[in-house]
């Protein structure tokens, strides 16, 4: 039992420490020193040392929205596995209970920012709905490909069965799999090329226009929120890509966490070496990371 | 002479003629080059003709080459049909540089490129190896497609664009074909480079996967059918053949698209034997042949274009040729009997059609009346070419028609006879109203005439000639060679048919 | 290994299928043509005898490299628009692209190959190979385009003639090679001629020989 704590412990703990391995990757590759790799759990601490200002036109759905992004966040960890660590919860289905938590997620978000009344905010709001409408099908149907492999709809046995001998026989499957897994994960996570996270051109953003109003304790749990989710769809990423299934509780964790530093490092590098595709580009990208996907799916 | 000189002057010498003739000093040794390049090609392969007549079939380069009945038949055909449009050439083009309109350049091309044509038409028959015949087709694709746009204009380009996107991309099915041939005869116990052999294919059929013989015969047959210009895949036919120089188009008609069906031929018997003679191949070319008959007689009627209304004979009658195939029985008989008659007839007739059209200085069939008095030489070449191609007696391309009539009666498959008869009714009444003008109509003023040639005359009577005789009397060997030939592409033992004295349609 | 190869040909001819300019359309078939001369290689790469290596080099250089570089050139000779001009614009072709997939596992499932010793893509692969190469061939207006939808569907039957280990003989291969190149370029001597006599290479304007 006690396992079965471990991955949303590490989740909990590790994951600020991502965003704060992509920058330092970035600072790399431009040459400069960047920020110290904690600056992620500096921010957090500052922020929740502040106070929070709300807009008069705002209601309870604004305060209401980064509380839960927290709250589901976590939610969503315990009934997440990670290669061998098993989830704490699992079920026949939780694959797709997952998916809609972290659509509930974005939806509480959404409403958030509509509810400011800015007009940044809402065309922010309009887009995240729009790319994610693309997302999601990918996310399900790379899921799906996984159930059929495995055949089961549940994720745990479904990451125990992923293993290196599966990687021999049905490489392209898991290849696709992923490849469109990491595509909606830069989407989903507003990383470049889809969106760029240092913009602060409000034309240009796309998760970051909808929080400009949140300040304080909110904007932390924002930000812890969006590391949560990092790590959540990091992990699946990382369960299918890593297939080492030792059994040792260490050698796992230690898999698992060097899978998602390197992942970390991998979208470091993707965003110093490409740019930020154009807006009109984004759904092409989606829709391909779609097509993925559904060749995943198909293939088998 | 070893069998694999032998093969090896039949490709090599006309390719060598081509290659001279593209650096050839001036007009006249172009054609030069080009003429005793195919006249001595010709001789070889007479000889390899000959030598089949006598030993059945003959093997060289370790079985890749041979010679059957099946394909000597056709071999028959080419130098035939390739020798006439040669001498043809010589006249056409001739003219042409009469009044100057045959640039150095344009001759160069030409010669260049007709050599090569007669060896790659050749491979294609010669070959034993399936993918060698592709590649041989592939490759009259390649060389005849700029001998279609030697009078360089926007026509001819449109021509030829089409003529090489359909015809590649028909190849490219045809490829895949033999492909899956090539994969359903896996669990033969034969070496890499002895698989592909068409004898060895055949002598194993028992072993074949049937799915994937099926799919390579669909894929071969519209392939190849779409190069053999078979409706619906004959798009670029009348395109093609009516804007390609007269002699070019002979080639197309005369003898290209019997090479296409000829590979269509060699994946029949095949297709046949791996399905246990049940007809399911023969379907098809039933069908295929029957909707070419039919749309052709839909065209015939509305062509203007002198040389796209005999282009879309050549659709008639690759049809009927199919249709013959598809009957099967007597009917392959009759079919490789009507290859023959055909070239000899189309050919002459796009001699004729070129000639005239140079005379009138079109091709349009209204501006081309009353051509025997133009021309009594070229005016009676058009006019019994068209009488003889809707089958009149007593030339021998009504008795092969007849005889896949009769093939589909005895089938007892009376609504192909049905189609078959009202399709070529309409041609016949349809050619009929644009041969008889044509022939005896007054021509416009101010035509210059042309002077009679001995080398003309020859030209024209020759096939003519040929076709009268074969019509009224057919001799002894032709008929065994036939048989022979029928019975490869029916896997079966040859029957000689009687002939009697021939009876109306 | 063998089988994400083919999934990569799959890709590439979606990928043809989304494109719409003629450089992006010209450099990923080179791609996948390179992506097919590795496929021969590594097809046998166990026992692999001198003719194979031989076929698997050229088509990686004939497919991947000479063919592309040809075209690139006719590109810049013809100064041909950028633009493809496609009929079928990017999603439309994309899902035609997909659904033409599942029709091609389908008919591939459907016709067993015998023996269980190659890979059950290689049929849907070809299958889609030539539906890609015919759609690109019929969607788009630019002659270039049209050339590429031919060798894509040429690259179709490559897959299929490698990637079953049944090879066709090495003659066979060379010569169904060297045919495509020749054809390639026939094509651009052709495309140079229709753009001095139609002062542009889109197909659009050779309408006028029908009936």
């Amino acid at each position: 039992m006690i396992t079965n704590l471990f991955h949303p412990l590490l989740a909990l703990i590790f994951a600020p420490l991502m965003r704060g391995i992509i920058n330092k990757t970035k600072a790399f590759f431009a040459g400069r020193l960047g920020p110290p790799l904690l600056q992620p759990y500096y921010d957090l601490k500052k922020l929740l040392k502040k106070g929070c200002v709300y807009s008069k036109t705002t209601g309870f759905v604004f305060v209401l929205a980064p509380v839960a992004g927290v709250a589901l966040c976590v939610l969503c960890l315990l009934f997440l596995p990670c290669g061998n660590l098993p989830a704490l919860i699992s079920f026949q289905g939780d694959l797709i209970f997952i998916v809609y938590l972290l659509g509930i997620m974005r939806f509480l978000t959404v409403l958030a920012a509509m509810d400011t009344g800015s007009a940044f905010e809402g065309m922010g709001a309009s887009r995240e709905v729009a790319f994610s409408a693309l997302a999601e099908p990918t996310m399900l149907f790379g899921l799906a490909a996984l159930a059929r492999k495995a055949e089961s709809f549940s994720l745990t046995p479904m990451m125990h069965r992923i293993t290196a001998e599966v990687w021999l026989t049905d490489a392209p499957t898991l290849a696709m799999v992923i490849a469109g897994l990491l595509l909606v994960f830069l989407a989903e996570n507003s990383r470049i090329p889809v969106d760029d996270p240092a913009t602060h051109l409000e034309l240009t953003m796309i998760h970051e226009v909808m929080i400009l109003d949140h300040s304080g304790v909110d904007l932390g749990f924002i930000e812890y929120a969006s590391a949560l989710k990092m790590w959540i769809l990091g992990s699946l990423i990382i369960g299918l890509a890593v297939p080492i299934r030792s059994g040792i509780i260490w050698a796992d964790i230690f898999s698992v966490l060097v899978g998602l530093i390197a992942l970390a490092i991998l979208v470091g590098v993707i965003e110093s070496i490409m740019a930020r595709f154009r807006m009109r580009l984004v759904p092409q990208l989606l829709i391909g990371a779609c097509i993925f996907s559904i060749i995943g799916f198909l293939v088998q | 002479m070893t069998n694999e000189s032998l093969f090896g002057f039949i490709i090599a010498v006309p390719a060598l003629s081509g290659l001279l003739g593209r650096f050839a000093a001036n007009q006249t040794r172009a054609l030069g080059f080009a003429l005793s390049g195919v006249f001595l090609a010709a001789l070889f392969c007479l000889r390899a003709i000959y030598l089949v007549f006598n030993e059945n079939q003959i093997f060289a380069y370790s079985d890749w080459i041979f010679l059957d009945h099946l394909s000597a038949w056709h071999l028959v055909v080419l130098i035939l049909v390739f020798c006439q449009s040669t001498l043809f050439a010589i006249v056409y083009f001739g003219e042409e540089m009469r009044e100057k309109k045959f640039s150095l350049a344009q001759a160069r091309t030409f010669a260049g490129l007709w050599g090569p044509a007669f060896s790659a038409m050749a491979l294609v028959l010669i070959s034993n190896n399936l993918g060698i015949m592709w590649v041989g087709m592939e490759a009259t694709t390649l060389l005849t497609s700029f001998l279609i746009c030697i009078p360089l204009s926007r026509d001819s380009l449109e021509a030829t664009w089409k003529y090489m996107l359909i015809c590649s991309v028909g190849i490219g099915f045809a490829f895949l074909g033999t492909m899956l041939l090539r994969l359903a005869a896996k669990d033969l116990p034969l070496d890499l480079n002895q698989a592909l052999l068409w004898t060895n294919l055949m002598a194993n059929t028992r072993f074949l996967s049937v799915p994937l013989v099926k799919a390579a015969f669909i894929f071969a047959l519209v392939g190849y059918g779409t190069k053999a210009g078979l409706a619906p895949m004959h798009s670029w036919l009348p395109d093609a053949h009516s804007k390609s120089p007269s002699p070019v188009s002979a080639i197309f008609s005369g003898f290209m698209l019997n090479a296409a069906l000829y590979c269509i031929m060699r994946f029949i018997p095949i297709t046949e034997e791996a399905t246990l003679h049940s007809g399911w191949a023969l379907r098809f070319l039933v069908g295929f042949g029957l909707f070419s008959v039919v749309l052709s007689a839909a065209f015939v009627l509305f062509q203007q274009d002198i040389k796209r209304f005999l282009a879309y004979c050549s659709v008639e009658h690759l049809g009927i040729t199919v249709l013959g195939m598809g009957l099967g029985g007597f009917g392959t008989f009759a079919a490789l009997f009507h290859v023959l008659n055909h070239s000899l007839a189309k050919s002459l007739a796009f001699f004729s059609a070129g000639r005239l059209g140079l005379a009138f200085g079109s091709h349009n069939i209204e501006k081309m009346k009353g051509s025997f008095k133009i021309s009594p030489v070229w005016g009676t070449g058009i006019f019994a070419a068209i009488l003889v191609l809707i089958g009149v007696v007593p030339f021998s391309l009504f008795i092969s028609e007849f005889q896949v009539l009769k093939a589909a009666i005895d089938n007892h498959q009376i609504a192909v006879v049905i189609i078959f008869l009202t399709a070529t009714g309409i041609i016949f009444a349809g050619s009929l109203r644009y041969a008889l003008p044509l022939g005896i109509g007054e021509p416009a003023s101010g035509i210059e005439t042309v002077p009679v040639k001995k080398l003309d005359a020859f030209i024209v009577a020759l096939p003519l000639l040929i076709l009268l005789i074969l019509g009224l009397w057919m001799p002894k060997t032709l008929q065994v060679t036939l048989s022979r030939a029928a019975a490869i592409v029916q896997t079966a033992k040859p029957i000689i048919p009687h002939f009697g004295p021939t009876g109306g349609k | 290994m063998l089988d994400l190869l083919i999934i990569m040909v799959v890709l590439t001819n979606l990928r043809l299928l989304a494109t719409s300019r003629i450089e992006s359309l010209i450099s990923w078939a080179g791609i996948q043509g390179m992506v097919l001369g590795i496929f021969a290689l590594l097809s046998r790469w166990k026992h692999l005898e001198p003719d194979i290596f031989v076929v698997g080099l050229a088509a990686f250089s004939f497919k991947g490299i000479v063919i592309p570089a040809m075209l690139f050139r006719l590109v810049v000779a013809v100064r041909s628009k950028r633009e493809a001009d496609p009929y079928v614009g990017f999603i439309a072709s994309n899902l035609i692209g997909l659904l033409a997939f599942v029709g091609a596992l389908w008919l591939g499932h459907r016709l067993p190959i015998p023996g269980n010793d190659m890979s059950n893509l290689v049929l849907p692969a070809t299958l889609f190979s030539i539906f890609s190469g015919l759609f690109l061939i019929i969607s788009r207006k630019n002659a270039i385009s049209q050339v590429i939808g031919f060798l894509t569907m040429e690259n179709g039957t490559f897959v299929l003639g490698v990637g079953t280990l049944y090879y066709a003989p090495f003659l066979v291969e060379i010569g169904a090679l060297l045919d495509i190149l020749v054809a390639v370029l026939v094509w651009s001597v052709l495309i140079r001629y229709m753009n001095r006599a139609f002062h542009g290479i889109t197909t659009e304007q050779l309408t006028k020989l029908k009936g």
